[in-house]
């Protein structure tokens, strides 16, 4: 699906819609999780399986071409576009440049940019660094699968701000 | 038209590529330049505004920290998603050999504070760079024009 495709949905669907972008790294893990939480993939009632964790679209699947595009994940609830991208190591301020983007088109209302990256721990880092800079995913993907479950109350606490933020929002 | 100048910062190369587009060049000091190595600016991570062109287009600066292509394509994604025609938002990127340099300065700054001497590293830097710039900005033109 090209997002030429999901705009055009998106926009048919219900045209108050927000987009929400969540952004990390690699855009393959914690940012990843985070959407799927928000879309209701997962549970955020229990810490998912690793099973339940690799069946998440992207998850730990990105290559390099993959950096710095906004690949879309579904609708919430509320119709709302949820969006995951992964911006090597760009710091807090990245939220900023996007939201200054969306301004600059006169839809900064419409946008909400969450960096998962403070969420992320070191098993995270180290698992994500060996599956996918370094291609091996045999050795990375356990200790990444770990971690994940490790940051998932973490990640959980972070879409449930973000839902917060989007209902302020909306008011 | 919003037209973007996007550097590895967006207080030094991409500024100054902004400015000249804009008909102003530098001055022996480079005090003309508002926003030069304002690392203030530089942190916010918001499009730096310089100003207007004779075709009311707003001309920005932007920093994007690390992959300049990266930020290009998601500047563009995040165009077309949000409804936006090509024409509406152009981003130009700027480079030099120095940016990594002066990107990193620029971090330094940020932790170490940004005193006289940012400014005056950052001028030593630019001073030299000026005409592959100005090269840059020339070749730019005649894209805008076409948009």
């Amino acid at each position: 699906m090209t997002w030429k495709t999901v705009y055009i949905w998106y926009a048919v669907i219900k045209e108050n819609s927000m987009i929400i972008i969540y952004h990390c790294f690699g855009g393959s893990h914690s940012s990843v999780t985070a959407a799927a939480i928000h879309l209701g993939l997962i549970s955020s009632d229990k810490t998912p399986s690793s099973d339940e964790i690799m069946a998440l679209p992207y998850f730990d699947k990105t290559t390099d071409h993959d950096f710095g595009s906004l690949r879309f994940m579904g609708f919430d609830d509320q119709n709302n576009a949820v969006y995951v991208l992964g911006k090597k190591s760009q710091s807090d301020r990245f939220s900023n440049v996007l939201m200054g983007i969306a301004e600059l088109l006169g839809k900064k209302d419409e946008v909400v940019a969450v960096n998962t990256m403070g969420r992320v721990n070191w098993s995270m880092k180290l698992g994500g660094f060996t599956s996918r800079r370094i291609g091996a995913a045999r050795f990375g993907r356990p200790v990444v699968l770990k971690g994940t479950q490790k940051a998932f109350w973490e990640l959980v606490n972070l879409v449930e701000m973000t839902k917060f933020k989007i209902l302020n929002r909306a008011q | 038209m919003k037209i973007i100048f996007l550097g590895m910062t967006g207080v030094h190369q991409a500024l100054i590529a902004g400015y000249y587009y804009l008909g102003q060049k530098p001055d022996a000091d480079f005090k003309n330049l508002k926003g030069f190595a304002d690392v203030k600016l530089e942190i916010s991570g918001f499009p730096i505004l310089l100003g207007q062109d004779q075709n009311d287009n707003m001309v920005y600066a932007l920093g994007c920290e690390t992959d300049i292509l990266m930020m290009k394509k998601t500047i563009e994604q995040l165009r077309d998603i949000l409804g936006g025609e090509p024409g509406e938002l152009v981003v130009l990127p700027v480079t030099i050999p120095q940016e990594k340099l002066l990107l990193w300065l620029t971090s330094l700054a940020g932790v170490i504070g940004a005193g006289r001497w940012y400014f005056y590293v950052s001028r030593l830097i630019a001073r030299r760079k000026l005409l592959p710039i100005y090269d840059q900005v020339k070749q730019f033109e005649a894209r805008i024009i076409q948009h």
